[in-house]
């Protein structure tokens, strides 16, 4: 019977490397039986595969469940608004509502394995969603100068902060700094995008942006002591270390 | 007890199946009504062994176990699947599924169809148990070898045998070999004891009884994950009289020696590890080695019934040579197994489950509770896992007809390999089941046994580490 010269125990006569160390079996003679025939069989096989759904199974079922449940709400929505005022008034509203609704589940479920592409999705259906109410009453107002401007900016800042916490190694309460960052940039934004939507692109410089400054000056700090409370105490960093001169 | 003639012969305790029990299955997916067996306990609570595990089963951790045996020819599949189902009212206490309760886990009668499924590469892969329908245990079958893998939650390594003998009895009855039934092999048309349901820890726990000494943490295996619902089962097969007659050589029985050579395995790859370290920084070597508790309490129960004992080497303070590690050995668990100090185990197991607050905290909150205990107070404890359940026992009319029986132990990311031994004639098989890349602790133990004279041959489920192999 084969055998391993390193571990020195036999093997059967299929094996071609040893079952402890993996080096290959030392033989004189052709193998009796093909190599790849062990104990077992080859072949994967979970018992539970008859009662399970794939992923995909699942996803595709999640989807057509949402879409049902829309347009099953969608079309009692417009019945009732029309038996009741012979005109679709708020039932539009509503409708365009659940069709948001219906994007924003089932765009990241149908764009699984793709975040970029699913935010993307979304951020483009906020922005549609906005202009679409907007224009409900005849005209566009806020939706391009308020709305959509500020549902950008939030999945540009929600965005940046998921990628800045995604490069980082190691994970803990630097994660927190980092959204304290990405929610301080965002104030900032957020108030330059109201003045400019408020007051317009002319006036922009007559007013000193006042409240997201002094938030965004409260969440530095705490973003950099829990850097600093990350780095010093969780991970026990040498100062001297970082800070070599 | 029953004779062969009885089979086919409606049994006076063969009781309808109360409606209310009934699935809305179909009917070709019930068993028909010559399978109904007596409705006693339409549900019953787990056994306070069991009550941990529903809690910390994952897609990592199965606490399925695996007995398989090697038939001297292909196993009948169609003939297996008859012995399984002729078997199900002789063992109704597994004929379950388990429910979750507001409070507690609990068993309910299951009448779905439990068929035999083919044998896999990675074997006692956790099935959905909070599924309707699924059973806690399974037969297998490939080529020559049929397996039983059994979860925890239902029954030990006694149990488990006593089913796995039962089940080979009948297909060989099947095949026309005759068997004897006994104590260690039930026939089918027997009506199972009221005793053989029981939660033996409850019986035997004092109350008033000290709990057991609080142990530290212990050292445990480093290594890569295999990948989820993979594992690596190596068994090594050796001559049961050699392996005895060395045993005998170092004053110790088999169980001992082969527990102090996974103790002095371990070690191996604990010096490997902390090479040019200090000793200060290791942490003790623990080694769990489970005993059946009805050889200390009388007990018919076919539940789990069984605690362990605790072999420790602490590193720290030098190298173990293996006469020490015997001696340790030895000594561990001549003074763990005794009825006195198993009282301490078994009496704060139930007095915890008993305890009325404990009791009143809602499942979802028990099962967050309970897993946090198991990874602090349960493999925390131990490095390690080394079960030796003994002789399979097969009656002599077909013990000629299964070449070897291994048990095989699902691990843990925690433990990360552990092992089973199990004899049957003259072969002893002692399977590891690992879930990290690395072969080290099975390698050391093996070699360990080759250094000392033993011919030991080996085969694994993997052929090449996981990846390089189709």
């Amino acid at each position: 019977m084969p055998y391993c010269s390193r571990c020195g125990v036999e093997v059967d006569d299929a094996t071609s490397d040893c079952p402890l160390c993996e080096a290959p079996i030392q033989r004189l003679d052709a193998p009796a039986s093909p190599s790849g025939a062990g104990p077992y069989p080859q072949h994967i096989i979970d018992p539970q595969d008859r009662y399970r759904l794939s992923r995909a199974e699942r996803r595709r079922i999640a989807i057509e469940i949402l879409s049902l449940v829309a347009i099953l709400g969608s079309g009692a929505l417009l019945l009732m608004d029309l038996l009741s005022s012979a005109d679709l008034g708020w039932s539009r509203y509503a409708v365009a509502s659940i069709v948001f609704g219906w994007c924003a589940a089932c765009l990241p479920i149908a764009l699984y394995g793709s975040p970029k592409a699913a935010v993307a999705a979304v951020g483009a259906a906020s922005v549609a969603f906005l202009v679409a109410l907007d224009t409900m009453d005849g005209a566009i107002g806020w939706s391009l100068s308020l709305g959509a401007p500020i549902a950008l900016a939030s999945f540009a800042a929600v965005s940046a902060t998921a990628a800045c916490i995604a490069t980082r190694r190691v994970k803990g309460i630097n994660l927190l700094g980092i959204g304290a960052i990405g929610l301080a940039a965002y104030l900032v934004a957020l108030e330059a995008l109201l003045r400019i939507g408020l007051l317009g692109l002319e006036r922009f410089g007559e007013v000193r942006p006042y409240w997201s400054l002094v938030a965004a000056l409260a969440l530095v700090p705490v973003a950099v002591f829990l850097f600093y409370l990350h780095g010093r105490v969780a991970r026990g960093a040498d100062l001297r270390k970082i800070f070599r001169l | 007890m029953k004779t062969e003639g009885d089979a086919d012969a409606p049994q006076p305790w063969q009781a309808p199946i109360r409606s209310k029990f009934r699935r809305k299955y179909p009917d070709d997916r019930r068993y028909p009504d010559d399978r109904r067996y007596p409705d006693d306990h339409p549900w019953f609570a787990l056994d306070h062994a069991a009550i941990i595990y529903p809690s910390i089963l994952s897609d990592r951790v199965s606490a399925y176990y695996r007995i398989q045996a090697i038939l001297d020819e292909p196993v009948d599949i169609a003939l297996v699947q008859r012995a399984l189902d002729a078997l199900r009212p002789r063992f109704p206490y597994f004929q379950i599924e388990l429910r979750r309760g507001f409070f507690w886990f609990f068993f309910e009668r299951n009448d779905s169809p439990n068929l035999v499924v083919e044998d896999s590469k990675f074997p006692m892969q956790r099935l959905s148990s909070g599924r309707k329908g699924v059973y806690l245990y399974r037969v297998r079958a490939h080529a020559d070898r049929l397996s039983l893998e059994m979860c925890h939650i239902l029954t030990d390594g006694y149990g488990a045998m006593i089913y796995f003998r039962s089940l080979l009895a009948e297909y060989f009855r099947l095949k026309g070999v005759t068997t004897e039934y006994g104590p260690m092999v039930f026939a089918p048309n027997d009506a199972p004891g009221p005793e053989e349901w029981e939660d033996a820890f409850s019986r035997y726990a004092t109350p008033g009884a000290p709990g057991p000494a609080k142990l530290g943490p212990a050292w445990h295996l480093p290594g890569i994950g295999l990948p989820v619902h993979t594992m690596r089962v190596v068994t090594g097969e050796l001559s049961l009289s050699s392996a005895l007659a060395k045993a005998k050589e170092h004053g110790a029985t088999l169980t001992i020696y082969l527990s102090s050579v996974f103790l002095a395995a371990l070690q191996d790859v604990q010096d490997a590890e902390y090479e040019g370290r200090p000793r200060s920084r290791r942490r003790p070597l623990r080694l769990q080695v489970p005993a059946n508790l009805r050889n200390f309490f009388p007990s018919s129960t076919l539940r789990n019934f069984s605690l362990y004992a605790l072999p420790e080497l602490d590193t720290r303070l030098g190298h173990y040579e293996f006469s020490e590690i015997v001696a340790r050995v030895k000594a561990t668990m001549a003074l763990a197994f005794t009825p006195k100090e198993i009282m301490r185990t078994i009496t704060r197991n139930v007095a915890t489950a008993k305890h009325p607050v404990i009791r009143a905290v809602p499942l979802t909150m028990k099962n967050l509770i309970m897993r946090g205990l198991y990874r602090s107070h349960g493999e925390a404890l131990y490095s390690s896992l080394s079960t030796n359940v003994g002789q399979a026992r097969l009656p002599d009319s077909f013990a000629s007809k299964v070449k070897r029986i291994d048990v095989v132990l699902p691990s843990t990311p925690g433990l990360k390999t552990v092992a089973g031994m199990l004899s049957h004639g003259d072969a002893l098989s002692i399977s590891f089941g690992s879930v990290i890349e690395r072969r080290d602790l099975e390698r050391a133990f093996f070699t360990r046994l080759v250094r000392d004279g033993l011919k030991v041959r080996v085969e694994s489920n993997l052929g090449a580490p996981e990846g390089k192999d189709a």
